[in-house]
């Protein structure tokens, strides 16, 4: 009796299975909600052990953001963190090291300059100048390569003004003109 | 049957193998397929999120049913629709019955509880091993074994009273 039982359970579960079309799976869709749905379960911490706020940091460069924990106190620290996650980032590395960044104030301007940090040390450390001299495919990848040769050849600290203006679309380069005629 | 630690794949291998089963399989224990396919997806999402844990597991899949199938019973308790506390012989919800393999038994399974259910899923469907659900379940092999036995045992009536 309990054999033709679960012969009929499985014969069921598998003819109710193929009579259910579920579409082709999508890893993309769970990805996409892991880095950008907020999480009210993973909070910030508030103060006098209260709960804080849910904290989220948006990662330059991508449509990714993390929320996050806030992390070490010492400020060297975290930024040694943040340098180390956002090389990880740009390689396509671990996400969860994100748990222990702490944004304070502007995350997306702070993970910036990090990220800049990051890419100037491993400049220096494989004894480059500044930052890894950008190649410019000459196979039609590149929108325009003219200007893409030309911003390559700015020094570091102006092609970080032109893409946070021209591509993140910030007031750096206002802000940058009126502090340069306030010296002048 | 003897538990092969998996290689560590990437999440993008282990959502196309998995998802399928996983999403009828959390289906057919709660019963609910709008619900079931929000309870994984929500489960997948948790395993992206701590995936170096995870996919390092014996069977990740395992632990994202358990995840999913806790999800659901959360939910059920929020908006109180706790399906395997329905009274014995109420008449389960089966789709229409067009679209029901065997609506005798499909019947029978909707009036497990859903623990015993979630075993018949495990074995019937997904073929699992008694180690591995146990490992799925987080419970021993012995208490698989037993909510196998009872599960096939109140089948039996069941089905014999309908017949």
């Amino acid at each position: 009796m309990t054999t033709s039982i679960e012969a009929r359970l499985r014969a069921h579960f598998a003819e109710q299975a193929a009579r259910d079309d579920l579409g082709e799976p999508d890893p993309r869709a769970a990805v996409t909600r892991a880095l950008a749905a907020p999480r009210p379960t993973e909070q910030g911490r508030g103060r006098h052990g209260r709960p804080g706020r849910p904290l989220r940091l948006a990662v330059v460069g991508g449509p990714a953001a993390a929320r996050v924990h806030p992390g070490p106190r010492d400020r060297k620290q975290r930024r040694q963190l943040a340098g180390i996650c956002v090389e990880e980032e740009a390689m396509g590395g671990a996400h969860e090291r994100w748990d222990r960044l702490a944004p304070r104030g502007r995350p997306a301007g702070w993970v910036c300059r990090e990220a800049l940090d990051a890419a100037r040390r491993r400049g220096h450390r494989v004894g480059g100048q500044g930052c890894p001299p950008a190649i410019v495919p000459g196979d039609g990848t590149v929108a325009d390569p003219e200007i893409a040769a030309a911003i390559a050849r700015l020094p570091l600290d102006q092609r970080s003004v032109v893409v946070l203006h021209f591509h993140l679309g910030w007031q750096a380069l206002r802000r940058l003109e009126s502090t340069l005629a306030e010296q002048a | 049957m003897e538990l092969t630690a998996e290689p560590v794949r990437s999440f993008e291998d282990f959502y196309r193998a998995e998802w399928p089963g996983l999403r009828r399989a959390v289906g057919f224990v709660v019963q609910d397929r709008e619900l079931a396919g929000e309870c994984v997806d929500e489960a997948m999402t948790r395993a992206y999120e701590r995936w170096a844990q995870v996919s390092v597991m014996e069977r990740p899949a395992g632990w994202v049913y358990r995840v999913a199938v806790n999800e659901a019973r959360n939910r059920g308790r929020r908006h109180k629709v706790e399906r395997d506390k329905q009274p014995r012989g109420s008449l389960a919800v089966v789709p229409g019955a067009d679209s029901v393999a065997d609506p005798a038994i499909a019947a029978a399974i909707a009036r497990l509880p859903l623990d015993q259910r979630s075993a018949v899923v495990l074995r019937y469907y997904l073929d699992w091993s008694t180690e591995e659900m146990a490992e799925a379940l987080g419970v021993a092999t012995g208490t698989v074994k037993s909510r196998l036995h009872r599960a096939l045992q109140r089948l039996e009536r069941s089905l014999g009273r309908q017949a």
